[in-house]
């Protein structure tokens, strides 16, 4: 098992809503609420969860992109959160992102090669030396050194990902947050780059944050997977266990609900009731229980689980009646499974 | 833990030969994987040149862009060849000449008697060559113009570009100014600095200038919030750029191109209210030549001497025509949510 | 004919082409389309991005806008062509005998009225009913589409509802006249993984209940497969393949399908590479001589058919409901 390169304890953001005339602060919500996360060096860990769960803020907060409220990110034995900004600069050439929309990622006005070559440039590299390393990174993702010379807007969505993939790599990180990297991709343009990341992070023992709402997409590319509900972790585990043994309901919800390209295939769906509830104002106890097939009063509203070992391995759940107190109580949620 | 770990100085970045950077040993398989989307067919070559290239193209293509710049190319060159196309000087007073106070147009061409001197537009009320004071007076209704739609724009970008940027209290201070100043009427804003500062052109062009600075403020705000959210410029924040070369590379550039349009229509809004507040006798001052205030002179003898109103008026109307044009043509060509 | 029998079939389209004429030249979005469609039937209508497959379904609801025109092909509907009608003709179909709903649920609302008096207004439209009548089949429309506390969500407006909430008041508008086929344009594209299946499962519903026939277009072939009872995949403006589901998953044909199929990466599936085409979609207005998918293809360098990149391919039936344009799968064409 080799030793964690971030450490997230306690993560907490939030965000105070506004409203009225005068911008009153109406509420907050707790985008992040209390993450501790784990993730080794080489291994790529996916993080799941619906839109507005929180993943996107977690990844922003753990690269000091947003200023989170409480809690610890330890990279490599230091906390990220108490650098100041000179010293942060070390830090952004460790960890690196690449974004979803390919239109958006990229400064329209900047042509490609001085997109890339930001980030080398603020770590101190001469003009010749980023044009050269500039070439290198393009050649890295798949695409050729005169490009760095065009604007964005020439290149297709699959090319232009992998700018933004080249973008990052530029200042040599050895952690990536991939915030759904591929989900604005056409289907066949997916693979082209669920296989370059793959191949990049064998080859630069790249240690990955993987943000997707696929489960299918991440169990492609991830050692680990952790499923996030409403700005908590409800479930981690490595993939395999997640796949064959799904302990929180939600999890299984999720699973069942991937639509599998195999019309003979007929399964039980679990079906959720409901939408996801607002996160400025979250269910008491288990946030969960408003939407669960299997939950009980007077003990998932009352209070929230944690996140509890199954079978004393590494694979953890956090509900009370499938890792809880009350697992006497535990009903299966398939009668096929 | 030590900060030396962070320090960017104890790993060199360049590729040393005992220690290459990023040495890709992958098979030739692999390679074929992820080397997929540029085989069907290259970023096309027809294209290539940035924004700004494509937008002046696009410019070229818009009917009412070419309309807009050719009225304003004669009215420029009318300005800048002035002194060769103005057959007297604009102050002169020609009455030893023969001439009586708002004679009507003389063009030998068209059978005026060879022996009295051609005045193609007339005699004004004080006996100077009407035609003269007209290309002159395209002089000082442009340059006005021009002064204070830029030293609006600049001081608009500006606010507009802090208050954006910085948010807090600082945007609210600054856009709650900026909303006092847009609750007036323009131009009787305009007509109440010119009431403190006393007439003159120079400070029409500054009432001008800081009544229409709010509009330049918002639009540019309003851009820098929505640039803001980008994702480039998240993915610049993760790269480690400064906020100052943020705000001077990424948001200012992005925040050009509205900026532009709305100025070129800003031209138009200025020419016009030059010309009120000179009609008024608030800007402009007498004998200087400008189309507001030639008209406001004249304005009694519409039924006696209408050429005296009438071509003032026209270049007034010539004037905003060609602006308003051409920034519409901008727009469409600039934006690209229009599409094409 | 290339034609499977289908029986009693509700739309045929026959030789669509809708073009599009823009300044840098004719894109021929839609070039040579055939599709039926039958009673209660759910065809998936497959594709990436660019395919064609939105312009052919606006092309049936004649909703294609300039510079975009249907030049060529007929559009049956029960028999009566559609192309024939005048626009008046046209007005009555729309949204009573073929209603439409789209990816975006929440913009294709109108934000100043409720939910419920949007549906209500169908039923005023086109069976002339009263307000109040309308309203009360409006309610009984929501509970249809699984509603929970439909006379409360009737009165709710569009921003107040979720997008899967939103998504099943516009099925709900849209089978509010009781029409006769139902196309949905990506309908869970914008909906989260637990929404969808919700959307998903409705629709299935409502084909299995009202015997309504469902096109369904969306570039995600999970959904097809568990929707669908048959498929057309659709490349650069025409279709490469058609076949009843199962036959289409189990035996894919043409290599653009086959390429689709194995670059998804699936649940419980542990390949190392997942399969990739190469290449990208070609420019729909210098489209290449021959088939369209030739330069992209690696099953045509494999069998080294010269063909392809000199003739266009037709349809071929491979058996009674498969049919294929590629010549891998033509007698003689070496």
């Amino acid at each position: 098992m080799s030793e964690p390169l971030l450490h997230v304890k306690d993560l907490v953001k939030t965000y105070p809503v506004k409203g009225g005339a005068f911008q009153k602060v109406l509420g907050t919500v707790r985008a992040v609420d209390g993450v501790d996360l784990e993730i080794r060096k080489g291994e790529a860990l996916g993080l799941v969860g619906e839109s507005g769960c929180g993943k996107s803020t977690f990844g922003r907060a753990i690269l000091r992109l947003e200023e989170p409220d409480a809690g610890s990110v330890i990279f490599d034995g230091v906390d990220v959160l108490q650098l100041s900004p000179k010293e942060l600069k070390g830090y952004r050439r460790d960890a690196q992102v690449v974004f979803q929309d390919p239109f958006g990622s990229l400064d329209p006005r900047t042509s490609v090669g001085d997109s890339i070559a930001e980030g080398v440039r603020v770590q101190g590299l001469s003009r010749k030396d980023r044009g050269r390393r500039v070439a290198e990174v393009l050649e890295l993702v798949g695409l050729e050194p005169y490009h760095a010379n065009r604007y964005p807007h020439e290149f297709s969505g699959g090319q232009r990902q992998r700018i933004g993939i080249a973008r990052a790599l530029a200042v040599n990180p050895r952690f990536l947050v991939l915030d759904e990297p591929v989900s604005a991709l056409d289907v066949s343009i997916q693979s082209q780059i669920l296989n370059l990341l793959k191949q990049l992070q064998r080859e630069l023992d790249l240690t990955l944050l993987f943000i997707a709402h696929d489960l299918s997409v991440v169990e492609h590319l991830c050692d680990r997977i952790a499923v996030m509900y409403l700005g908590r972790i409800v479930e981690i585990a490595s993939r395999d266990d997640l796949f064959s043994s799904p302990t929180h309901p939600y999890t299984e919800a999720l699973l069942s609900a991937i639509p599998i390209p195999d019309p003979t295939v007929h399964r039980q769906r679990i079906l959720l009731e409901g939408d996801l509830p607002s996160p400025l104002n979250p269910p008491t106890g288990c946030t969960f229980h408003t939407r669960c097939p299997i939950a009980e009063q007077g003990i998932c509203d009352v209070s929230a689980p944690s996140l509890l070992s199954v079978n004393n391995g590494r694979h953890e759940a956090a509900c009370h009646l499938r890792t809880g107190d009350h697992q006497d109580l535990n009903r299966p949620l398939l009668n096929s499974r | 833990m030590s900060d030396d770990l962070y320090d960017p100085s104890d790993e060199p970045l360049e590729p040393t030969d005992d220690q290459p950077l990023n040495t890709i040993e992958a098979s030739d398989a692999i390679r074929d994987k992820v080397r997929m989307d540029l085989s069907g067919g290259d970023v096309s070559a027809s294209t290539s040149g940035g924004l700004w290239r494509t937008a002046g193209r696009e410019i070229i293509r818009k009917k009412s862009a070419i309309v807009g710049m050719s009225l304003l190319s004669i009215l420029l060159l009318l300005a800048a060849f002035a002194p060769i196309i103005a057959p007297y000087p604009p102050d002169e007073v020609l009455f030893d000449q023969g001439v009586s106070p708002r004679d009507p147009p003389c063009i030998h061409l068209f059978g005026c008697a060879e022996e009295n001197s051609q005045h193609i537009l007339g005699i004004d009320g004080n006996g100077r060559d009407y035609f003269s004071r007209i290309v002159y007076g395209a002089r000082v209704s442009l340059l006005a113009a021009f002064v204070a739609v830029l030293f609006a724009s600049i001081w608009g970008t500006t606010v507009g570009l802090i208050a954006g940027f910085f948010g807090g209290w600082v945007d609210n201070f600054l856009m709650r100014v900026m909303d006092v100043l847009l609750s007036f009427p323009s131009l009787l804003l305009a007509i109440v600095v010119v009431t403190v500062l006393g007439p003159g052109l120079i400070n029409a062009i500054l009432a001008i200038a800081i009544v229409t600075i709010p509009q330049y403020a918002r639009i540019v705000r309003s851009s820098v919030l929505s640039i803001r959210e980008q994702e480039y410029v998240s993915a610049d924040q993760a790269l480690g750029v400064s906020r100052w070369r943020l705000l001077a590379h990424r948001i200012f550039p992005n925040t050009l191109t509205p900026l532009i349009v709305i100025a070129t229509l800003g031209v138009a809004t200025a020419v016009l209210e030059i010309a009120s507040l000179s009609f008024l006798g608030l800007g402009v001052q007498p004998p200087t030549p400008e189309w507001g205030s030639m008209l406001a002179a004249e304005r009694n003898q519409v039924f006696t001497a209408p050429h005296l109103v009438f071509f003032a008026g026209l270049m007034i109307m010539w004037n905003v025509l060609g602006f308003n044009l051409l920034g519409d043509g901008l727009r469409d060509a600039i934006d690209p949510r229009l599409g094409r | 004919m290339t034609t499977t029998a289908i029986n009693d079939p509700v739309l045929e389209i026959r030789g669509l082409e809708t073009h599009f004429f823009t300044r840098d030249g004719v894109v021929k979005a839609v070039d040579g389309v055939n599709l039926t469609v039958g009673k209660g039937e759910i065809l998936g209508l497959v594709g990436e991005s660019g395919c064609g497959k939105s312009v052919t379904s606006m092309s049936v609801l004649r909703l294609i806008q300039n510079p975009g025109e249907i030049v060529e092909g007929t559009i049956l509907f029960h028999g009566e062509d559609l192309l024939g009608l005048s626009e008046k003709e046209m007005r009555s179909i729309r949204g009573d005998r073929i209603s439409m709903i789209f990816q975006q649920p929440v913009g294709s609302l109108n934000p100043v009225f409720t939910a419920g008096s949007q549906i209500a207004e169908v039923y005023e439209i086109h069976e002339s009913l009263k307000k109040k009548a309308g309203n009360a089949k409006a309610v009984e429309m929501l509970e249809k589409v699984g509603i929970p506390d439909p006379e409360r969500r009737a009165k709710a407006y569009p921003h107040e509802l979720s997008g899967g909430m939103a998504q099943r008041v516009m099925i709900a508008m849209a089978l509010a006249a009781g029409p006769e086929l139902l196309i949905a344009d990506e309908p869970t594209t914008a909906l989260d993984v637990t929404i969808q299946a919700q959307i998903i499962d409705l629709m299935r519903e409502i084909r299995n209940d009202l015997g309504t026939s469902i096109i369904v277009i969306t570039h995600d072939l999970g959904i097809v497969a568990e929707i669908a009872d048959r498929v057309s995949v659709m490349y650069a403006g025409e279709i490469v393949e058609e076949a009843v589901t199962e036959t289409l998953f189990a035996h894919p044909k043409h290599p653009y399908t086959r390429g689709l199929i194995g670059s998804i990466p699936l649940a419980g599936d542990r390949r190392e590479w997942l399969e990739v085409i190469p290449g990208r979609v070609p420019n729909l207005i210098d489209l290449p001589g021959g088939c369209r998918f030739a330069p992209r293809c690696k099953a045509r360098e494999e069998a080294g058919l010269k063909i392809c990149t000199e003739q266009r391919p037709e349809l071929i039936n491979i058996d009674d409901a498969h049919t294929v344009r590629c010549f891998l799968y033509q007698e003689g064409a070496k």
